[in-house]
């Protein structure tokens, strides 16, 4: 019998647990959850959230069950699992009115989200889908919404301070597990939004409420808050995060491809390359890693290839997100990873939300325009790049840089060259200790070469 | 260019109008210091929704009432679209 794994990322809640057999998730319903869940089905409040793509689809598994167990069901297996703190910020933005827009139809079937957590949202290719089955209770008359503290928190509090401060505040999100306190937030933002009638009450009036009435019971006012009015929140809510735009701020790497030292035709033919090997390896996952904006990233996810485009530039995924939304690419997903510090494992025991490298197998990983960057603006070793695409990735496409290339030339202008092993010859030896080199392809009108890898 | 008109647009910064905020800076004045007695946020975010709910829930109302009609508009016209649409269609057939 095959070994079941709980996944420590759903311990906290009663009504069950994620767990994983034979590389296949699974959820747990307990008979405690069993008035609820039923409800949500006959309700039909699990049909029309499936029907409009907001709630993932779940098939129930039969067979036999330990007392305490009401069902097992099968969700829909997403290809990727990523991080509210590594979208970017039009990522969270429809994270979160997909979250309100749940949160008003929950209401409609008598029932409401007991919490609004920015974990439980997936993106399925450009679009986000909420994965908690068990986060829906039956709404008794007049009670607010217990989740309410944890939207302004896990949603509004780090958009506001994306669009209002800067984007790397979404980092935030990493350190405070359950979103950023609002007492912070509401320090960290203009005064401006403090008379904001879309900010000031949820923000810096919440976080004024949360401070003076801390360890107060709530008496009389428990459930004294009418539907209407609820409603009337979650339209002010989402007026909130419709309101926010992207800060004007300008990055390194968001215009690199009107910037590269490529000719027209040098491009043209590293995409050919890297479509043909694609073709040939047939790879059922891929991570482009320094993706940028995703153009060659596309090359995997036109193909119909599940692709993880990462980058550490925000808004270069997020010109790729919106991308990829104009076209609705169910295949591609853009992320921030900074290559130099991927996402840690955060949470109780540093177990409750993986680092983004256990959680990342693919079966090809491209890195096109990339060592340069790692080995000489980063002082990284070829033999540590080698080691660490070598933990990932069946195959491997890469491209190397030589010092006679003008944007190589650029990372060392205003430094002493320490690099004496950066050349074609050390990449190739440090890379074969990890990989066979399978094909090699010049560019043409460039010094650079295309690599084509297998991991030994 | 890389940026399309549409995303510039996008990237324009939230605009200020001093107007839309009066009604706010009240309570917010009134509102005693931080304290750092973070023991319940619970009860904190019961009572502010309350409160919120009460003073939204009349331009609630009327945003509501006043988008009956929009949306009806907006339903006529498309019907209307589509029946001129169709006709064309018959015409083009014919």
């Amino acid at each position: 019998m095959s070994k079941q794994t709980q996944i420590k990322a759903s311990f906290r809640d009663p009504s069950g647990f994620i767990f994983k057999k034979e590389n296949i998730f699974y959820r747990q319903i307990n008979k405690s959850y069993k008035k609820e869940y039923d409800f949500l089905i006959t309700s039909g409040l699990y049909a029309e959230l499936t029907k409009k793509k907001l709630l993932i689809k779940h098939n129930e598994i039969s067979g036999k069950r330990e007392p305490g167990i009401y069902k097992i069901i099968k969700p829909e297996q997403l290809s990727v699992i990523t991080y509210p703190y590594e979208w970017c910020f039009s990522q969270l933005k429809d994270a979160a009115l997909a979250t309100l827009e749940i949160q008003v139809i929950a209401l409609e079937h008598s029932m409401s989200l007991k919490d609004a957590s920015a974990y439980n949202i997936q993106f399925a290719g450009s679009r986000p889908i909420f994965i908690d089955t068990l986060s829906f209770e039956t709404y008794e008359d007049g009670q607010p919404w217990v989740a309410y503290r944890q939207f302004c928190q896990h949603f509004l509090a780090p958009l506001a301070l994306m669009a209002y401060e800067d984007l790397r505040c979404g980092l935030l999100s990493q350190i405070h597990l359950d979103g950023i306190p609002l007492d912070l937030a509401a320090k960290l933002l203009p005064i401006k939004t403090k008379i904001s009638p879309k900010f000031g009450p949820h923000i810096h009036l919440h976080a004024r409420s949360q401070s003076k009435n801390a360890g107060k019971g709530l008496g009389k006012v428990k459930n004294n808050l009418s539907l209407n009015h609820q409603m009337a929140i979650l339209d002010s809510l989402k007026n909130a995060v419709q309101s926010l735009n992207l800060p004007k701020q300008k990055t390194v790497w968001h215009d690199y491809y009107n910037n590269t030292n490529y000719t027209p035709k040098a491009t043209a033919q590293k995409e050919k390359i890297i479509a043909d090997w694609i073709e040939q390896v047939k790879p059922e996952t891929v991570w482009d890693t320094g993706a940028n904006d995703s153009t060659f990233s596309q090359l995997a996810s036109s193909r119909k290839i599940p692709t993880v485009a990462s980058d550490f530039d925000y808004l270069a995924v997020e010109y790729a997100y919106l991308k990829a939304k104009e076209r609705d690419d169910k295949f591609i997903m853009p992320i921030i990873i900074d290559m130099t510090n991927p996402s840690p494992a955060i949470g109780w025991g540093n177990k409750e939300r993986d680092s983004f490298l256990s959680r990342s197998s693919f079966d090809l990983t491209m890195s096109l325009a990339l060592v340069h960057h790692l080995a000489i603006a980063n002082n990284l070793p070829f033999s540590q790049i080698a080691e660490l695409f070598a933990g990932h990735t069946k195959k491997l496409i890469i491209e190397f840089v030589p010092k006679e290339d003008s944007n190589t030339k650029r990372l060392l202008a205003n430094r002493e060259d320490i690099f004496p092993d950066y050349n074609e010859k050390s990449f190739e030896e440090d890379f074969s200790q990890y990989f066979k080199i399978v094909e090699k392809k010049k560019i043409m009108q460039s010094y650079r070469t295309l690599y084509l890898m297998e991991r030994k | 260019m890389y940026i399309s008109t549409e995303k510039e647009k996008r990237l324009q910064p939230n605009k200020f109008k001093l107007g839309n905020y009066l009604w706010i800076l009240i309570p917010l004045c009134l509102a005693p210091a931080l304290s750092y007695a973070y023991l319940d946020p619970g009860t904190g975010s019961y009572l502010i929704q309350v409160l919120i709910g009460v003073l939204l829930a009349g331009p609630f109302a009327i945003k509501k009432f006043f988008g009956q009609f929009t949306q009806r508009g907006k339903a006529k016209k498309e019907a209307m679209e589509m029946k001129k649409g169709k006709a064309s269609e018959q015409t083009n057939t014919d």
